[in-house]
């Protein structure tokens, strides 16, 4: 589904991305981690063309991402970027059909059948009881799901989301990331980029541990994840504990005695 | 304060604005009684005693006054959308200033005693001219180009308004024409300039209505805008560019008119709501149809000479607009 191949990308002088190579198959849930300034966001930035790469491939469904039109790859790729209240009172219906404009030509309205993907949208996310209400009006976790609904508006095939849980309670973490799991059960391909690796393991199908703009280690959250990369990637100690099978349950971070 | 919805309002500002250009054409030296012109508009009969007044007099220049209140105030909703900025108006990107330096050229150089069209084409240029030179800079200069272009109009702004004052001081004797004119007024009005604005501000007012849906987006941020599609340095062009030609072309006609521009779309948008197709629709006919009163009442005056219409419409409009304000909690951000 998406393919990228040696990417990188400065701002200015300073190379975040060093050289990027990964996939990901229809149907995943792919979970970028790594520390903070680790080049997380850019790298979804990147992934949606909003941020132009400098060197490398990124192939959506076999094509270059670059031979899409901005429009093409709106409808085929929903984003939904880092937590941020709006400036405008927007309500949470008009902040989700605004999923369909990609759909949309110049002339056309709201039809019937974008009408009943939004308020499927709306339904699937928990917030068709808000849709009246201003998208500022409503908590962090009630704005996520929201810009979440926009993004199943828009009917795309993969979705990329930009930590999508974080400055969330754990109830809301977790509302949040069973949506995108069902998301993933109806065939989506799903990319997030997200701090809490205990949650990631639970959720992702696929990670990928990202360390100063490289890729440290890629593949199933049992591989990816052990102490040494954890140590390295992290910078410290974290006991693995796995529950009744093999699978990783927890990582349990050791009291940090650097300081 | 509770929203109305967008069809309602939307018809609401039709009926204003039907009203308002109906009853404006009833008024003034001449009374006309309402069904007297009702009659003349769809049957009009030459020999009757007020088509002269009607047609050659009042509704040329009520139609431009309606036209050029329906661009600035689109024009308007175009710029602080694009801009993400609540000071923007029609005039923040320089236009204004070009257009009035192009406009002062041509009556202290006696261009306007020549032939009465030199004005506004010289007007009209000097608003091309600078809407260019402000894109350039932008684009030539490092940083967030958003808050650069609003600079770079600031500063050209400036930079003619100086010359202006320069060329006003210099020559007295064009002082009171020069003044007149940068205070707005459609006493010129005439029928030709009518049909320019419905040649080319109107496509340009129905593109922006169609195209309005996609400042949505650009109004949450520019990431969100991408992600749904839309080409944002493009499509931010396209809309500055169209905008400023309706701004262009309505100061080249009827000189410096505030308040409609900056106010009207912050009236709308408190009673609507910020979705952009809603509030370009409906400040299309709320601006058009405030001009006209604003254009009635400066000509019914009459105080010494006609009032600068731009006078009226904001001593009118701003209390309207401050208790607004003070009804709605955080509209703005």
């Amino acid at each position: 589904m998406i393919d990228i191949k040696n990417l990188t990308f400065s701002y200015g002088d300073k190379k975040i991305l060093k050289g990027i190579s990964l996939n990901v198959e229809n149907s995943e849930i792919l979970g970028i981690l790594g520390p903070n300034g680790s080049g997380k966001t850019t790298l979804i930035n990147v992934m949606d063309g909003y941020l132009k790469k400098e060197t490398g491939d990124i192939l959506i469904k076999g094509k270059k991402i670059e031979k899409y039109s901005r429009k093409e790859l709106a409808r085929i790729m929903g984003v939904v970027p880092q937590d941020m209240i709006p400036a405008f009172d927007f309500t949470v219906y008009e902040i989700v059909a605004m999923g369909r404009y990609p759909h949309l030509g110049i002339i056309d309205t709201i039809s019937d059948n974008d009408e009943r993907l939004i308020f499927d949208a709306l339904k699937k996310t928990g917030t068709y009881e808000l849709k009246d209400k201003s998208i500022r009006e409503i908590s962090g976790g009630e704005r996520q799901r929201v810009f979440i609904a926009r993004a199943i508006a828009q009917d795309p095939d993969i979705i990329l989301l930009d930590e999508p849980t974080s400055n969330l309670d754990i109830r809301y973490q977790i509302e949040i990331l069973e949506i995108i799991e069902k998301m993933r059960e109806v065939g989506k391909t799903i990319v997030m980029s997200m701090h809490d690796v205990n949650l990631a393991i639970r959720y992702c199908t696929k990670l990928a541990l990202i360390s100063d703009g490289k890729i440290y280690a890629i593949g199933e959250p049992d591989i990816v994840i052990n102490e040494e990369s954890i140590q390295n990637v992290y910078g410290i100690k974290g006991k693995i504990i796995r529950n009744g099978g093999n699978k990783i349950a927890y990582i349990l971070p050791e009291k940090f005695n650097g300081l | 304060m509770k929203k109305i919805g967008g069809i309602k309002f939307i018809s609401i500002s039709v009926v204003f604005f039907v009203l308002a250009i109906i009853i404006s054409i009833g008024i003034g030296p001449v009374h006309i009684p309402f069904f007297t012109i009702i009659k003349e508009i769809f049957y009009p009969n030459a020999t009757g005693p007020y088509h002269i007044i009607i047609w050659e007099l009042r509704l040329p220049r009520i139609l431009l006054a309606s036209l050029v209140g329906a661009s600035l105030a689109v024009s308007g909703v175009v710029m602080q959308g694009i801009f993400r900025n609540p000071l923007s108006d029609p005039y923040v990107t320089g236009t204004a200033s070009g257009a009035a330096l192009g406009a002062t050229i041509s009556i202290i150089a006696g261009l306007t005693a020549l032939n009465i069209y030199f004005l506004p084409f010289l007007a009209f240029l000097g608003a091309t001219f600078t809407t260019i030179l402000v894109a350039i800079i932008a684009t030539y200069s490092s940083g967030p180009k958003n808050e650069n272009m609003l600079l770079a109009g600031l500063g050209i702004s400036i930079f003619f308004s100086a010359i202006v004052s320069y060329l006003m001081y210099m020559n007295g004797k064009d002082l009171q024409t020069v003044f007149y004119w940068l205070m707005g007024s459609f006493s010129g009005a005439q029928w030709n300039y009518v049909y320019i604005m419905l040649i080319f501000a109107v496509p340009a007012i129905i593109i922006l209505a169609l195209m309005g849906r996609d400042i949505d987006p650009i109004m949450i941020g520019e990431e969100h805008a991408y992600a749904l599609g839309i080409n944002v340095k493009k499509s931010r062009l396209l809309f500055f560019v169209l905008s400023s030609l309706i701004t262009g072309l309505s100061v080249a006609f009827s000189g410096i008119i505030g308040f409609v521009g900056l106010i009207i779309p912050h009236i709308v948008r408190i009673i609507t709501g910020p979705n952009n197709r809603v509030v370009i629709i409906s400040s299309i006919f709320l601006g058009g149809g405030y001009m006209v009163i604003a254009d009635t009442i400066a000509r019914s005056l009459n105080i010494i000479e006609e009032l600068p219409v731009g006078i009226i419409t904001s001593l009118i409009g701003i209390p309207v607009f401050l208790y607004l304000l003070t009804k709605e909690k955080g509209y703005w951000r």
